[in-house]
Protein backbone atom coordinates (compact mmCIF):
# COMPACT_ATOMS: atom_id res chain seq x y z
CA UNK A 1 0.00 0.00 0.00
CA UNK A 2 1.34 3.44 -0.93
CA UNK A 3 0.30 6.35 1.28
CA UNK A 4 1.01 10.06 0.83
CA UNK A 5 1.11 12.23 3.94
CA UNK A 6 0.82 15.95 3.24
CA UNK A 7 1.52 18.36 6.07
CA UNK A 8 3.72 21.45 6.36
CA UNK A 9 4.97 20.13 9.69
CA UNK A 10 7.65 17.47 9.31
CA UNK A 11 7.01 16.57 12.95
CA UNK A 12 3.36 15.89 12.24
CA UNK A 13 4.20 13.80 9.17
CA UNK A 14 6.43 11.64 11.39
CA UNK A 15 3.69 11.28 13.99
CA UNK A 16 1.03 10.39 11.43
CA UNK A 17 3.35 7.73 9.95
CA UNK A 18 4.00 6.33 13.41
CA UNK A 19 0.28 6.17 14.18
CA UNK A 20 -0.45 4.49 10.84
CA UNK A 21 2.20 1.85 11.47
CA UNK A 22 0.75 1.18 14.92
CA UNK A 23 -2.75 1.08 13.44
CA UNK A 24 -1.76 -1.85 11.22
CA UNK A 25 -0.22 -0.16 8.19
CA UNK A 26 3.32 -1.19 9.07
CA UNK A 27 3.92 -2.62 5.59
CA UNK A 28 2.87 0.56 3.79
CA UNK A 29 5.25 2.67 1.73
CA UNK A 30 5.03 6.30 2.85
CA UNK A 31 5.61 9.41 0.79
CA UNK A 32 5.69 12.94 2.15
CA UNK A 33 4.70 16.36 0.83
CA UNK A 34 4.88 19.74 2.55
CA UNK A 35 1.82 21.32 0.90
CA UNK A 36 -0.85 20.72 -1.71
CA UNK A 37 1.35 21.70 -4.64
CA UNK A 38 3.99 19.15 -3.66
CA UNK A 39 1.18 16.67 -3.09
CA UNK A 40 -0.11 17.11 -6.64
CA UNK A 41 3.38 16.41 -7.99
CA UNK A 42 3.55 13.23 -5.91
CA UNK A 43 0.17 12.09 -7.22
CA UNK A 44 1.39 12.40 -10.80
CA UNK A 45 4.49 10.33 -10.16
CA UNK A 46 3.22 7.58 -7.83
CA UNK A 47 0.39 5.06 -7.83
CA UNK A 48 -1.06 6.03 -4.48
CA UNK A 49 -3.65 4.07 -2.49
CA UNK A 50 -4.41 6.73 0.11
CA UNK A 51 -3.74 10.42 0.77
CA UNK A 52 -3.81 11.94 4.25
CA UNK A 53 -3.58 15.71 4.29
CA UNK A 54 -3.48 18.59 6.71
CA UNK A 55 -5.96 21.40 6.00
CA UNK A 56 -4.04 24.62 6.75
CA UNK A 57 -0.79 24.72 4.79
CA UNK A 58 1.12 27.45 2.93
CA UNK A 59 1.28 27.58 -0.90
CA UNK A 60 -1.74 25.30 -1.37
CA UNK A 61 -3.97 24.16 1.48
CA UNK A 62 -5.44 20.70 1.82
CA UNK A 63 -8.89 21.69 0.64
CA UNK A 64 -7.58 23.18 -2.61
CA UNK A 65 -5.34 20.12 -2.98
CA UNK A 66 -8.42 17.89 -2.87
CA UNK A 67 -10.36 20.10 -5.29
CA UNK A 68 -7.45 20.10 -7.76
CA UNK A 69 -7.01 16.36 -7.37
CA UNK A 70 -10.63 15.58 -8.18
CA UNK A 71 -10.76 18.10 -11.04
CA UNK A 72 -7.83 16.25 -12.64
CA UNK A 73 -9.72 12.99 -12.42
CA UNK A 74 -7.80 11.37 -9.57
CA UNK A 75 -10.12 9.28 -7.40
CA UNK A 76 -7.53 8.12 -4.84
CA UNK A 77 -9.10 7.89 -1.34
CA UNK A 78 -8.43 11.12 0.55
CA UNK A 79 -8.76 12.02 4.22
CA UNK A 80 -7.91 15.07 6.29
CA UNK A 81 -5.80 15.00 9.46
CA UNK A 82 -6.26 18.48 10.83
CA UNK A 83 -6.82 20.79 13.77
CA UNK A 84 -9.78 22.14 11.80
CA UNK A 85 -12.08 19.67 13.46
CA UNK A 86 -15.50 21.31 13.30
CA UNK A 87 -18.80 20.00 11.86
CA UNK A 88 -18.70 22.66 9.12
CA UNK A 89 -15.21 21.62 8.05
CA UNK A 90 -16.22 17.96 8.02
CA UNK A 91 -19.21 18.77 5.82
CA UNK A 92 -17.04 20.88 3.51
CA UNK A 93 -14.47 18.08 3.32
CA UNK A 94 -17.07 15.44 2.49
CA UNK A 95 -18.72 17.63 -0.13
CA UNK A 96 -15.34 18.05 -1.83
CA UNK A 97 -14.80 14.30 -1.89
CA UNK A 98 -12.91 13.47 1.30
CA UNK A 99 -13.71 10.11 2.89
CA UNK A 100 -13.02 11.18 6.47
CA UNK A 101 -11.55 13.82 8.74
CA UNK A 102 -9.34 12.93 11.71
CA UNK A 103 -9.06 15.77 14.21
CA UNK A 104 -5.83 16.63 16.01
CA UNK A 105 -4.95 15.54 18.62
CA UNK A 106 -5.59 11.91 17.71
CA UNK A 107 -4.80 8.43 18.95
CA UNK A 108 -3.83 5.17 17.24
CA UNK A 109 -7.33 3.84 17.98
CA UNK A 110 -8.91 6.81 16.18
CA UNK A 111 -6.74 6.10 13.11
CA UNK A 112 -7.58 2.40 13.19
CA UNK A 113 -11.33 2.92 13.62
CA UNK A 114 -11.60 5.76 11.10
CA UNK A 115 -9.69 3.91 8.38
CA UNK A 116 -11.62 0.72 9.01
CA UNK A 117 -14.93 2.59 8.80
CA UNK A 118 -13.77 4.18 5.54
CA UNK A 119 -12.95 0.77 4.11
CA UNK A 120 -9.23 1.46 3.84
CA UNK A 121 -7.13 -1.58 4.61
CA UNK B 1 -22.71 31.87 31.75
CA UNK B 2 -19.74 33.82 30.44
CA UNK B 3 -20.13 35.99 27.35
CA UNK B 4 -18.12 35.43 24.19
CA UNK B 5 -16.89 39.00 24.77
CA UNK B 6 -15.08 37.99 27.96
CA UNK B 7 -11.43 37.06 27.61
CA UNK B 8 -11.78 34.74 30.60
CA UNK B 9 -14.14 32.49 28.63
CA UNK B 10 -11.57 32.08 25.86
CA UNK B 11 -8.87 31.40 28.45
CA UNK B 12 -10.95 28.70 30.15
CA UNK B 13 -11.40 27.07 26.74
CA UNK B 14 -7.70 27.50 25.94
CA UNK B 15 -6.74 25.65 29.13
CA UNK B 16 -9.26 22.91 28.36
CA UNK B 17 -7.90 22.51 24.83
CA UNK B 18 -4.28 22.46 26.04
CA UNK B 19 -5.24 19.80 28.59
CA UNK B 20 -6.66 17.61 25.83
CA UNK B 21 -3.47 18.01 23.76
CA UNK B 22 -1.25 17.29 26.78
CA UNK B 23 -3.13 14.07 27.48
CA UNK B 24 -3.36 12.83 23.90
CA UNK B 25 -0.03 13.94 22.47
CA UNK B 26 2.30 14.38 25.45
CA UNK B 27 0.82 11.60 27.59
CA UNK B 28 0.55 13.85 30.66
CA UNK B 29 -2.73 13.85 32.56
CA UNK B 30 -1.90 15.72 35.74
CA UNK B 31 -1.17 19.21 34.44
CA UNK B 32 -1.63 21.94 37.03
CA UNK B 33 -2.61 25.46 36.00
CA UNK B 34 -2.32 28.74 37.84
CA UNK B 35 -2.70 32.32 36.71
CA UNK B 36 0.23 34.75 36.82
CA UNK B 37 0.63 38.47 36.27
CA UNK B 38 -0.23 39.33 32.66
CA UNK B 39 3.14 41.02 32.18
CA UNK B 40 4.61 37.52 31.79
CA UNK B 41 8.17 36.40 31.17
CA UNK B 42 10.57 38.47 29.05
CA UNK B 43 12.56 37.40 26.01
CA UNK B 44 11.19 33.88 26.04
CA UNK B 45 10.82 31.45 23.12
CA UNK B 46 7.23 30.75 22.16
CA UNK B 47 4.80 29.79 19.45
CA UNK B 48 1.80 32.00 18.64
CA UNK B 49 -1.24 31.55 16.44
CA UNK B 50 -4.15 33.85 15.54
CA UNK B 51 -7.83 32.95 15.78
CA UNK B 52 -10.01 35.56 14.14
CA UNK B 53 -13.76 35.89 13.89
CA UNK B 54 -16.69 38.26 14.23
CA UNK B 55 -16.47 37.93 18.01
CA UNK B 56 -12.94 39.30 18.05
CA UNK B 57 -9.32 38.87 17.14
CA UNK B 58 -7.28 36.67 19.46
CA UNK B 59 -3.76 35.34 19.58
CA UNK B 60 -2.88 32.25 21.58
CA UNK B 61 0.66 31.32 22.52
CA UNK B 62 2.74 28.77 24.37
CA UNK B 63 5.95 30.12 25.93
CA UNK B 64 8.69 28.16 27.65
CA UNK B 65 12.40 27.77 28.06
CA UNK B 66 14.33 26.16 25.24
CA UNK B 67 15.22 23.30 27.61
CA UNK B 68 11.56 22.61 28.39
CA UNK B 69 10.59 22.89 24.73
CA UNK B 70 13.33 20.39 23.85
CA UNK B 71 11.93 17.91 26.37
CA UNK B 72 8.45 18.53 25.01
CA UNK B 73 9.65 17.87 21.45
CA UNK B 74 11.31 14.60 22.50
CA UNK B 75 8.09 13.42 24.10
CA UNK B 76 5.89 14.56 21.22
CA UNK B 77 8.16 13.09 18.52
CA UNK B 78 9.14 9.94 20.44
CA UNK B 79 12.84 10.90 20.34
CA UNK B 80 14.90 9.06 22.94
CA UNK B 81 17.49 10.64 25.24
CA UNK B 82 20.27 8.99 23.24
CA UNK B 83 19.20 10.77 20.04
CA UNK B 84 19.74 14.40 19.15
CA UNK B 85 16.79 16.72 18.75
CA UNK B 86 17.41 19.55 16.30
CA UNK B 87 16.33 23.16 16.71
CA UNK B 88 14.03 22.73 13.72
CA UNK B 89 12.36 19.72 15.34
CA UNK B 90 11.82 21.69 18.55
CA UNK B 91 10.25 24.64 16.73
CA UNK B 92 8.15 22.36 14.53
CA UNK B 93 6.87 20.39 17.54
CA UNK B 94 5.98 23.47 19.59
CA UNK B 95 4.28 25.08 16.59
CA UNK B 96 2.25 21.94 16.03
CA UNK B 97 1.20 21.72 19.69
CA UNK B 98 0.17 25.39 19.55
CA UNK B 99 -1.76 24.72 16.35
CA UNK B 100 -3.57 21.72 17.84
CA UNK B 101 -4.44 23.66 20.99
CA UNK B 102 -5.84 26.61 19.02
CA UNK B 103 -7.74 24.15 16.85
CA UNK B 104 -9.25 22.81 20.06
CA UNK B 105 -10.28 26.34 21.03
CA UNK B 106 -11.93 26.81 17.66
CA UNK B 107 -13.73 23.47 17.93
CA UNK B 108 -15.13 24.46 21.34
CA UNK B 109 -16.09 28.02 20.34
CA UNK B 110 -17.26 27.72 16.74
CA UNK B 111 -20.82 27.12 17.93
CA UNK B 112 -20.80 30.62 19.40
CA UNK B 113 -18.93 32.20 16.51
CA UNK B 114 -19.16 30.24 13.23
CA UNK B 115 -16.92 32.81 11.52
CA UNK B 116 -13.79 31.75 13.45
CA UNK B 117 -10.72 31.22 11.28
CA UNK B 118 -7.45 29.69 12.40
CA UNK B 119 -4.12 31.03 11.15
CA UNK B 120 -0.71 29.38 10.96
CA UNK B 121 1.65 29.27 13.98
CA UNK B 122 4.76 31.43 14.25
CA UNK B 123 7.70 30.77 16.59
CA UNK B 124 9.89 33.54 17.96
CA UNK B 125 11.70 34.69 21.07
CA UNK B 126 10.30 37.80 22.72
CA UNK B 127 7.85 39.25 25.21
CA UNK B 128 4.10 39.75 25.13
CA UNK B 129 3.29 43.43 25.29
CA UNK B 130 -0.41 44.32 25.20
CA UNK B 131 -1.35 47.78 23.99
CA UNK B 132 -4.17 49.85 25.49
CA UNK B 133 -6.37 48.37 22.75
CA UNK B 134 -5.61 44.83 23.87
CA UNK B 135 -6.08 42.71 26.96
CA UNK B 136 -3.82 39.81 27.84
CA UNK B 137 -3.90 36.76 30.06
CA UNK B 138 -1.11 34.41 31.07
CA UNK B 139 -1.22 31.18 33.05
CA UNK B 140 1.38 28.61 33.95
CA UNK B 141 0.83 25.03 32.80
CA UNK B 142 2.92 22.84 35.09
CA UNK B 143 3.55 19.38 33.62
CA UNK B 144 5.78 18.41 36.58
CA UNK B 145 8.85 17.94 34.38
CA UNK B 146 8.25 21.05 32.26
CA UNK B 147 6.53 24.38 32.79
CA UNK B 148 4.99 26.51 30.07
CA UNK B 149 3.19 29.84 29.95
CA UNK B 150 -0.13 29.83 28.14
CA UNK B 151 -0.70 33.27 26.66
CA UNK B 152 -3.88 34.83 25.27
CA UNK B 153 -4.12 38.28 23.75
CA UNK B 154 -7.40 39.83 22.65
CA UNK B 155 -8.22 42.98 20.78
CA UNK B 156 -10.66 45.15 22.76
CA UNK B 157 -13.78 46.07 20.80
Amino acid sequence: MEILITDDSKAMRMIVMRHLRQAGFDDAVFYEAGNGLEGLEMVESHDLDLILSDWNMPEMDGYEFLIQLRSRGHEVPFGFVTSENTPDMLQKARTAGAMFLIGKPFTVDIFRETLRAAGVS
Amino acid sequence: MKSVDELSLWCDVFVDAFHEVAEASLFVNNVKYYAVEPSGPKNTPGSYIPLIGDSGSLTFGIQGTWQDFSRLARRFLFIGDEEDVTDEEVVDAVNELCNMTAGGVKKRMVGRDPSLKLGLPTFFTGSVQATSEQESWIAVADLATERFHLVALRQRK
